[in-house]
């Protein structure tokens, strides 16, 4: 556990009489993208507000780069760069000003970050216009940018696609992939788009109602949404010769116990039972499992809810 | 905590409003001494085109500097909350109890700088364009900004904590006169009742700082001093106080 640099333990968070955060307990490891994953009102913002500071847990704790008490808390938090809910800039200043804001503010000498952050999430042309004019996706690149500066260890982003039109998502995906990658950023990003989130985060969390419900790694996640058939056979060695000899576009494991699982099957389900009764062997049992993440969380929020 | 100062001052000297505001204190203090000097002109007999009168205008109202406090906080920070970048600074790691000290530092200094840049423009049209006689002088309105520098510091505590707990300033404005205007007149009301309230009224700022007789202000004799001094920096204290406790337990 010494590489996580956030963790929560237990965290609860009440507004009344409702529990936003239910008892939360997420790690997220040094290296990561993690995503958070849940409906509105799941309590994504709230746990990530948390962790930042904007709010206070009522029980549990918070432990960025593993300090957890409250000075040592505010330390460890020099290392995050947040876009959490509204881009937090003056409206009547420039773009350039708001960033020049915020590196002052954060303590860095090097005038020149400042550009070069708005080159990297391509605010350059708007460095001159007044955040009051910005659209919405130009406001969460503004985001991103105040992020950036002073090269954080983490990213900690909520819901930062919103408002990017395609290109916009492509690039914001793409920038996300090269910091963690290059400059071994660690990044927690929160999303209720599920097919945005696939193809940017390595780990993911599952929150419903407040409850963390699952935390599984992409490889995992791969596995639990692959499409595949699983055959159960009379004869497993002689239905796998089958396969070899008339179907060897197919790939397929055999189980350890003793199923066939034909992974990303290129034919429909019937096919493979076909050509076990026209050799004699007999199936004893066929399951096609094809999940996309949107079903697996289904699951996953029906089973918690169950 | 000095990071979060800096960045602050170099929102200030890059926002319009600043010299709008400094425009406007300014503006106001030529216009009342061109004023003076253009009935002085026009009529030569007139009594009060001289730079006593001029300061008198001043004595007369020290609580001023108690509203204009409030005033200053309230361009500084309103919408601090609301636009979000409040978030950024504690997102990047300042604790709240400094954000607060922060923002007292700075507005104590921007209140300040709006104040003697006004003062001296103020003094300079007086004696610039009006006659130089009568009792009262620039050191006599320099004084009096002495004696109530502590309510008007304690004034100025209160409305930043007014303003940061509330994500529209307005509201924050109107909570900080219910508290620094509205209770002392109704303190004073029901003191005409019950001794105790006459008493706290007394001590009230808002109740004494504008008293003044022909020659003399409050301020200007020993016990006035005194109760300048006193409930100024208890205010100070009290509001602080107030602050720290609310403030730094604030979700944002």
């Amino acid at each position: 556990m010494t590489d996580c640099v956030i963790r929560t333990r237990g965290a609860v968070k009440t507004y009344g009489r409702l529990n936003a955060l239910d008892g939360v307990s997420v790690n997220v490891r040094r290296g990561e993208i993690y995503g958070l994953i849940g409906d509105n009102g799941a309590g994504k913002t709230t746990l990530l507000k948390a962790i930042v500071g904007h709010i206070f847990l009522s029980q549990g704790e918070v432990s960025v780069l593993g300090s957890e008490n409250s000075r040592s808390l505010s330390s460890a938090r020099r290392q995050i760069g947040a876009m959490i809910e509204k881009v937090g800039c003056f409206p009547n200043l420039s773009v350039e000003k708001n960033m020049e804001y915020c590196r002052i503010l954060k303590g860095i000498p090097d005038r020149k970050k400042t550009a070069e952050i708005l080159e990297v999430v391509g605010l350059s042309r708007k460095a001159k216009s007044k955040c009051s004019q910005l659209s919405m996706g130009m406001k969460q690149r503004l985001g991103l940018a105040i992020a950036l500066i002073g090269e954080p260890q983490i990213l900690i982003l909520d819901e930062p696609i919103n408002g990017l039109d395609p290109s916009g998502i492509h690039e914001f995906r793409e920038l996300l992939k090269s910091l963690n990658a290059r400059k071994n950023i660690t990044i927690l990003l929160s999303s209720h788009i599920l097919s945005e989130l696939q193809q940017t985060a390595t780990t993911f969390g599952f929150l419903s109602n407040g409850k963390l419900i699952e935390e599984v790694s992409a490889e995992q996640l791969a596995e639990k949404c692959a499409d595949y058939i699983e055959i159960s056979v009379s004869d497993a060695e002689a239905y796998a010769a089958l396969l070899d000899k008339y179907l060897s576009d197919e790939n397929y494991i055999v189980t350890p116990s003793g199923k066939l699982r034909l992974v990303a099957p290129k034919r429909a389900p019937e096919v493979y039972s076909r050509l076990a009764a026209q050799s004699g062997i007999l199936v004893t049992g066929l399951e096609h499992h094809n999940r996309s993440l949107e079903d697996y969380y289904m699951h996953l929020k029906e089973g918690a809810h169950a | 905590m000095l990071n979060y100062i800096k960045s602050e001052f170099y929102r200030i000297f890059h926002s319009l409003s600043t010299y709008v505001t400094l425009g406007i204190f300014v503006g106001l203090a030529l216009l009342i001494n061109c004023g003076l000097a253009i009935f002085a002109a026009i009529n030569p007999g007139w009594g009060y085109g001289n730079t006593s009168f001029s300061m008198q205008f001043l004595l007369q109202l020290p609580s001023l500097y108690v509203y204009a406090a409030a005033i200053l906080v309230y361009i500084l920070y309103e919408g601090i909350g609301k636009n979000g970048s409040l978030k950024n600074a504690v997102a990047f790691g300042v604790s709240r109890e400094k954000i607060m000290l922060s923002q007292l530092i700075v507005s104590l200094i921007f209140c300040l700088g709006i104040m003697l840049v006004t003062l001296g423009v103020y003094f300079a049209s007086a004696y610039a364009l009006l006659r130089h006689e009568g009792i009262f002088s620039s050191a006599d309105v320099m004084q009096q900004a002495l004696a109530v520098l502590p309510s008007a510091v304690a004034s100025l505590v209160l409305a930043v904590l007014c303003v940061d707990l509330t994500d529209r300033g307005v509201i924050g404005i109107l909570i900080w006169l219910a508290v620094f205007v509205l209770v002392p007149y109704v303190c004073q009301w029901i003191g005409y009742q019950v001794d105790f309230f006459a008493k706290a009224a007394s001590w009230m700022p808002m109740n004494f700082m504008d008293m003044m007789n022909a020659t003399e202000a409050f301020w200007q004799t020993k016990d006035g001093i005194i109760k300048c001094l006193v409930s100024g920096a208890a205010g100070t204290a009290i509001f602080a106080l107030a602050g720290w406790l609310v403030l730094t337990r604030k979700e944002i």
